[in-house]
């Protein structure tokens, strides 16, 4: 109708009156991968464009090298040099000669799989564009490529490419790239075994080896290593480079000891290794690596005794730690969900640690060590409950303290998963159980308190929990003031507040302490889930219902096993023990390793240990 | 699969859930008798119960004594009908289970015990090892009166009383089992302590004269001379014969039970200074062996030998003569030896008249039988009172207390 | 057959499998029953009734040696398809009503002693579970179990046992011929029921490691037995008389009632329910267990698993059957007599029938 006055009035009106809301870009959402959809349908026709492509750029970079290689040869030929350059145009025909069977062989391999590994071509420009594709350069600012040439007759071409901040560069640069670029110019490098060569005689590393495929080029790269690539080889050669920050040796944060060593653990796979390898100085200790993980290909080790550990449960371990197909392993502790026999049951069956010492007297026993790159915590099979409640410094102190320790903990054990459900048992089914004296002021103090018995167990347990909780994360200085806040000020004034009553803030603060005794962190969670279970038993059927727990409780413990040994082990099938079960014997006393772990050799030490109490003494020689 | 155990365990939860509290009682919902009196009434058929709850007290820095217990009497045609009728008087539930004592009043308790204890000995809340006692005068009085002095708690108190008796051998504390087991055998008769409430007048009444010789005469529960404390007392014995009580015993007569039961801890005994008629001796004695009972069948008559070795030590010679030494001492214990002789005999005589063989002789009677038949048939209790008595006591005192020797004076 | 057992087990789990077949009527009415038949002589017939079924085990493990196999086969070899079904079905069933009465029993007495006034189904319905639970897992479990707690149940006993000697009187065992030594005698060899567990080791031969094991786990077991069950017997008796003693619906809890130490430790048989618990229900648990084995291995079953529910929810219906306690109480003691089937007749035949077979066997082969 056209822009006529009333039109032009209403539309100003409108504009005037009318809420317009501020025109902002659509948001983010985190919709599916495009590829996901038309991944099924498309696929075919859309991968052999990418391949024709792909293929068609090698050919004509192959076209490009013919073209200036025949340049030359003209260049050659029309100066007159034939005869002097003629070994070395040779080579270099060669070379081409076999690119151009390499680039058949490419197409072919190529297309056969399905985006699989490519191989290491023997052309310089492919494997660049190659190491290009798969690392996303030149976006991926990490990866360094370096280009250099090799003096020698004629001269070689090389690629070096390494990892920024995971390579050391002072290695690269006095191992690698020092002894290739100032050496004195050899002739026929290219006709004998050229990485051979390179290897035996430029390279002062300590470890430095071939490979032949893109697939340990690029696990190299990943882990630090840097790689050498030559122009019309088909291999390349991997050199230790490893220098990345990490922590240093500390002690331990969880497991301290009085008397013991103070090592623990760090995130360097090798560190750990070393550190196990100086307290056990041993020929037969073995030390196997395994990748896991698809993509974050993490190292995991496995030690072992060879002349003690049994065969078949090191063949067991390493082949649970195979056949494990995941993403990423990121700690010790989701590769021992992968691998261990129970994973719906609560209680480890490894056994966790930070210290080095540890490790290495199960490892005597006859027991494999589970060490995984970038956890400080190693891990140990097979093991049973009675190993759980062993403390760091049991091996150092004298056995008569060690044991009443050693049942101080079973007790606290006990009592850190029954003691509410037995109070609550007693006190609301079996009063007759308690003294008449202590009932009478358990009732005085009970009755002003609104709240029946089993609603103020729960209601403690969850405040108790929240102090743990958050004293996790507390940041260090307010740390003391929390304890003080929370024990304190809130047990008491919720005592005086008359919403608990005192005989309940005793028994949660002594099953507090006493899951606090547990040696092992996951057995003392494992053992606080189940005193919420005996609490319903309890509040439901008194002591029977508890006994009932008891039973089935030992029951499934009983028909655990941890990589097939049984989890109660010296006791429950009756074995004869290696005089470390509940009490510890005295070390000289100790003569057989334990028999449940079927070790090669049974014996740990002669019947007398120490000869030098059969033996007169002899008095001082020299005095 | 996974589905079906997950439906049932969710539905094994609910029905836990859902099934109540299966008779568990908060520790504040639960009223605790303590001590139970059991009266006759005057009439038929009717029984009267009286309940001691005890009351918690609130920590407040005061602890009233008075407030601790509080005392509920109820009749009724029988015991649990009163348990009943407690329910509707006060607002917790009654419990039984920390009851300590049961007091007898000594109406109910010559009338006859079997249909009141039935009760005791099948439910579950009563347990054999309650106390028992028998009150003169009547059980409610008993409850009432009661007011402990040196100690608060009433439980603690019945305990302690109860416990300690064996020290000087005036009464014998009898729990629940002991009393049926006695019942229930052909061996002996059961027998309880005797309490009761002292007027507290300064005057008491002497039930046994003492034995010439001895210097202590026998009192029972309520007759002894003494004022101030707590009005309550034990003392002395209630002898039965079946379930009906036929007599009692006093303080000596329970302490010569004491020593033939071996229940005999130590005691003061005093005896006349055989040399010095104005002065006496005082003696610490206990049992120096077990008592050795032995019941032989002499053409079918029962001969009951007694031998009982006591040991002592002085703890006051009156008279200062030197009883220390030798031919002195062999005197003392000549007389020791008789005056306890004499109480014995007087007391087996007793029970013999009354038919109560409270000390169990049967017991030692029944080695010479073969077996279960023979024995029952022979029917002891009936054949007690013509038994045939030999006592012999024999003393031996072996310490003197603090003092060596006694300086004769000029 | 390996598919029920994965393994072998040893001395000390066969002595707590026996152990947990065996005890638990000592924990029930039993002994008031034998006091009141017997009077002061019971220990000769508990010495009769434990040893003769040690006899019998080792005529059956001669049995078993001498005609290789599992149970039915050597009974389907000696006695024909119809004879070892009969046999075994009856063991069975002996085991499984052994399982069911216990169960009522032990709930019954659950409402007694400790939990007066819960719903009587619940309770049958929880130890129902519980058992069910524990037999699922399997052998090995259920005797390791067994294994662990036993300690627990034999210093149960010998702690009551020490802590009422303030009350015993000695006279009390005496006259020593109790009701006669005759009766004695005859009520010994009527009560082997109460051990018909100990053929189990015979049933379960596969599951140990060789004859000599069973032999052992036998000789400790039943001697072990044999002693606690004297002594217990015998401080009952000298506790309570013959006359009280056999009134008692439950002579262990009567036991640990009367527990009076001092002012503070007394009134604690709360503390023994556990101890009681715990082997009523490892008792029930194992003869269910033995009972579906034996059904399992005469149906060839592949794996014993899938019936154990089934079986747990039968025997609970089976324990839910009798009106009222004294009824149960003489089913139990009709169980107990038929019993003596088990232990008498059955291993007997077989005896006699493996000495002809291997004597004519042995003429066959000399000739």
């Amino acid at each position: 109708m056209g822009q006529n006055i009333l039109n032009k009035t209403f539309t100003s009106i409108k504009n005037l009156l009318v809420y317009q809301p501020v025109r902002l870009p659509d948001p983010f959402v985190l919709d599916e991968t495009q590829q996901d959809g038309k991944n099924a349908a498309d696929q075919p026709p859309l991968a052999g464009l990418a391949e024709s492509l792909r293929q068609f750029e090698a050919l004509l970079r192959y076209g490009e090298r013919l073209g200036i290689f025949m340049k030359k040869t003209i260049e050659v030929l029309r100066t007159g040099q034939l005869r002097n350059k003629a070994d070395l145009l040779k080579i270099e025909y060669m070379a081409l000669e076999k690119q151009q069977a390499e680039i058949k062989a490419l197409m072919l391999s190529n297309n056969n799989s399905e985006g699989g590994e490519p191989v290491i071509s023997t052309s310089l420009e492919e494997n660049q564009k190659i190491i290009e594709d798969i690392y996303t350069l030149p976006l991926n600012k990490d990866v360094v490529i370096r280009k250099l040439t090799i003096p020698g007759q004629p001269v070689i071409k090389a690629l070096l490419i390494f990892m920024d901040g995971l390579a050391d560069k002072k290695i690269v640069n006095m191992t690698v790239l020092k002894p290739l670029m100032m050496r004195p110019a050899r002739e026929e490098l290219y006709s004998a075994d050229l990485v051979g060569i390179i290897i035996e005689e430029y390279l002062p590393s300590g470890q430095a080896s071939r490979v032949g495929s893109f697939k340990e080029v690029k696990q190299a790269i990943n882990t630090g290593d840097a790689v050498l690539l030559f122009d019309g080889i088909g291999e390349a050669v991997t050199v230790e480079t490893k220098g990345f920050e990490h922590r240093g040796v500390d002690r331990p944060a969880t497991e301290q000891s009085v008397r013991g060593s103070q090592n623990a653990f760090t995130e360097v796979l090798r560190v750990n290794t070393a550190l196990i390898r100086s307290m056990l100085h041993s020929s037969d200790l073995v030390t196997e690596m395994i990748p896991v993980g698809e993509r974050g290909h993490s190292n995991c080790a496995v030690m072992y005794l060879k002349s003690v550990a049994n065969r078949e449960l090191v063949a067991e371990v390493r082949r649970r730690i195979k056949g494990i197909s995941t993403d990423l392993i990121i700690d010790s502790g989701m590769l021992e969900h992968f691998i261990i026999d129970f994973p719906q049951n609560p209680f480890p069956q490894t056994l966790s640690t930070e210290r080095p010492d540890r490790v290495v007297a199960h490892l005597a026993e006859g027991r494999v060590a589970i060490l995984v790159d970038g956890s400080p915590f190693g891990h140990i099979v097979p093991v049973s409950i009675f190993t759980l409640m062993h403390s760091a410094d049991d091996f150092a102190l004298h056995y008569y303290y060690t044991n009443i320790l050693r049942i101080i903990r079973w007790i606290c054990g006990f009592i850190s998963m029954l003691l509410p459900a037995t109070y609550l048992a007693i006190s609301t089914f079996h009063q007759e159980a308690i003294p008449t004296e202590l009932l009478l002021s358990i009732t005085a103090a009970r009755a002003q308190v609104p709240f029946p018995t089993f609603l103020e167990i729960l209601l403690m347990e969850f405040s108790f929990e929240m102090i743990r909780e958050g004293g996790l994360r507390i940041p260090g200085i307010l740390g003391s003031t929390l304890g003080i806040v929370g024990a304190i000020i809130l047990g008491q004034a919720a005592v005086t507040a008359k919403i608990v009553s005192p005989i309940m803030v005793i028994v949660i603060a002594v099953t507090g302490l006493a899951s606090y005794s547990i040696p092992e962190y996951r057995l003392a969670s494992a053992f606080r889930l189940l005193r919420l279970a005996f609490i319903f038993l309890a509040m439901a059927m008194g002591l029977v219902g508890m006994g009932c727990g008891l039973l089935v409780f030992t029951a499934v413990l009983c028909s655990m096993k941890s990589f097939g040994m049984p989890y109660m082990a010296p006791v429950a099938p009756k074995t004869i023990p290696g005089g470390d079960i509940i009490l510890r014997t005295p070390a000289h006393m100790q003569q057989t390793r334990p028999d449940e772990l079927n070790s090669q050799d049974v014996i740990r030490q002669g019947t007398i240990s120490r000869p030098w109490t059969e033996e007169p003494p002899r008095g001082g020689g020299d005095s | 699969m996974f589905f079906r155990l997950m439906l049932l365990t969710g539905l094994l939860i609910i029905s836990i859930l859902l099934s109540g509290c299966n008779g568990a009682r908060e520790l504040d919902q639960r009223a605790n008798v303590v001590v139970i009196g059991l009266d006759k009434t005057e009439e038929e058929g009717m029984i009267r119960v009286s309940y001691q709850i005890a009351v918690p007290q609130i920590e407040d820095g005061k602890s009233d004594a008075r407030k601790a217990t509080l005392i509920i009497t109820n009749t009724a045609s029988s015991f649990a009908e009163t348990r009943n009728l407690l329910n509707s008087e006060i607002a917790l539930q009654p419990s039984v289970a920390h009851t300590k004592v049961i007091v007898i009043g000594e109406e109910l308790a010559r009338m006859g015990l079997d249909n009141a204890m039935s009760a005791l000995m099948r439910y579950h809340e009563f347990r054999g090892s309650l106390f028992v006692v028998v009150a003169r005068g009547t059980a409610q009085n008993i409850l009432e009166k009661n007011k402990p002095a040196l100690t608060t708690s009433i439980t603690k108190y019945y305990e302690e009383m109860l416990a300690t008796g064996e020290d000087a051998g005036y009464f014998l504390g009898t729990s629940l089992h002991q009393y049926y087991t006695r019942r229930k055998s052909h061996s002996g008769q059961p027998y309880m302590a005797l309490v009761a409430i002292n007027p507290e007048s300064g005057e008491g009444e002497i039930s046994t004269k003492k034995v010439p010789g001895g210097k202590s005469d026998g009192f029972k529960a309520g007759d002894i001379p003494r004022s101030g404390g707590n009005a309550m007392e034990f003392a002395g014995t209630a002898l039965f014969s079946g379930d009906k009580m036929v007599g009692t015993l006093s303080t000596t007569e329970t302490r010569m039970l004491a020593i033939l039961l071996g229940r005999y801890s130590h005691g003061f005994l005093g005896v006349k200074d055989p040399l010095d008629s104005k002065s006496d001796v005082n003696v610490n004695l206990r049992l120096g062996s077990k008592p050795q009972l032995k019941v032989a069948l002499v053409e079918g008559r029962p001969v009951i030998h007694v031998h009982i070795l006591l040991e002592g030590e002085f703890s006051s010679i009156g008279s200062g003569i030197n009883y220390e030494e030798e031919e002195y001492l062999d005197l003392l214990e000549a007389q020791i030896n008789k005056v306890y002789q004499q109480e014995m005999m007087n007391f087996i005589k007793r029970t013999q008249e009354l038919s109560a063989d409270v000390v169990g002789f049967g017991y030692y009677l029944r080695p010479a039988f073969q077996s279960n038949k023979e024995y029952e048939d022979y029917k002891w209790n009936e054949k007690y009172y013509q038994a045939e008595v030999n006592v012999e006591v024999k003393t031996k005192i072996r310490r003197s207390g603090l003092m060596l020797r006694t300086v004769p004076v000029e | 057959m390996n598919a029920y057992h994965m393994g072998k087990m040893g001395t000390a789990e066969g002595i707590a499998l026996i152990f947990a077949l065996v005890i638990p009527r000592v924990f029930l009415s039993g002994l008031s029953d034998v006091i009141q038949e017997n009077g002061q002589i019971l220990w000769l017939t508990m010495l009769i009734y434990n040893m003769i079924p040690l006899l019998v085990l080792f005529m059956m493990v001669y049995v078993n040696k001498s005609v290789s196999g599992d149970i039915v086969a050597v009974c389907q070899y000696l006695v024909g398809k119809t004879g070892a079904w009969l046999i075994v079905l009856a063991y069975s069933g002996m085991f499984l009503g052994n399982s069911a009465l216990l169960l009522r029993q032990y709930a019954e007495y659950t409402l007694t002693t400790s939990l007066h006034q819960v719903d009587f189904q619940l309770v049958v319905v929880w130890y129902a579970v519980t058992v069910g639970i524990i037999c699922y897992l399997g052998v090995e479990a259920l005797c390791r179990t067994g294994y662990i707690m036993l300690p627990v149940m034999v210093g149960g006993i010998i702690l009551i046992v020490v802590m009422v000697s303030p009350f015993c009187v000695v006279y009390n065992l005496t006259p020593w011929q109790g009701n006669g030594i005759m009766t004695a005698v005859r009520s010994g060899i009527n009560s082997v029921g109460f051990n018909l567990g100990v053929l189990s080791l015979v049933f379960l031969s596969s599951a140990f490691q060789n004859a000599k094991t069973i032999k052992a786990i036998a000789i400790y077991t039943m001697g072990g037995i044999v002693v606690l069950r004297i002594m217990f017997a015998l401080v009952y008796t000298m506790v309570f008389g013959v006359a009280v003693g056999s009134e008692k619906a439950m002579p262990f809890f009567e036991l640990a009632r009367l527990v009076y130490i001092n002012q503070y430790i007394q009134r604690i048989e709360a503390l023994f329910i556990l101890v009681w618990a715990i082997v009523g229900l490892l008792a029930i648990a194992s003869s269910l267990y033995i009972g579906l084995y034996l059904i399992a291995v005469l149906l060839k079953l592949p794996t014993m698993r899938p019936i154990v529910p089934l079986g747990a929810i039968v025997v609970t219906h089976l324990a839910m059957l009798p009106p009222d306690i004294g009824y149960t109480v003489r089913v139990d003691q009709l169980l107990i007599r038929v019993s003596q089937l088990g232990i008498y007749i059955f291993p007997g035949i077989l005896f006699v029938l493996a000495l002809v077979k291997k004597r004519r066997g042995k003429s066959c082969s000399s000739d």
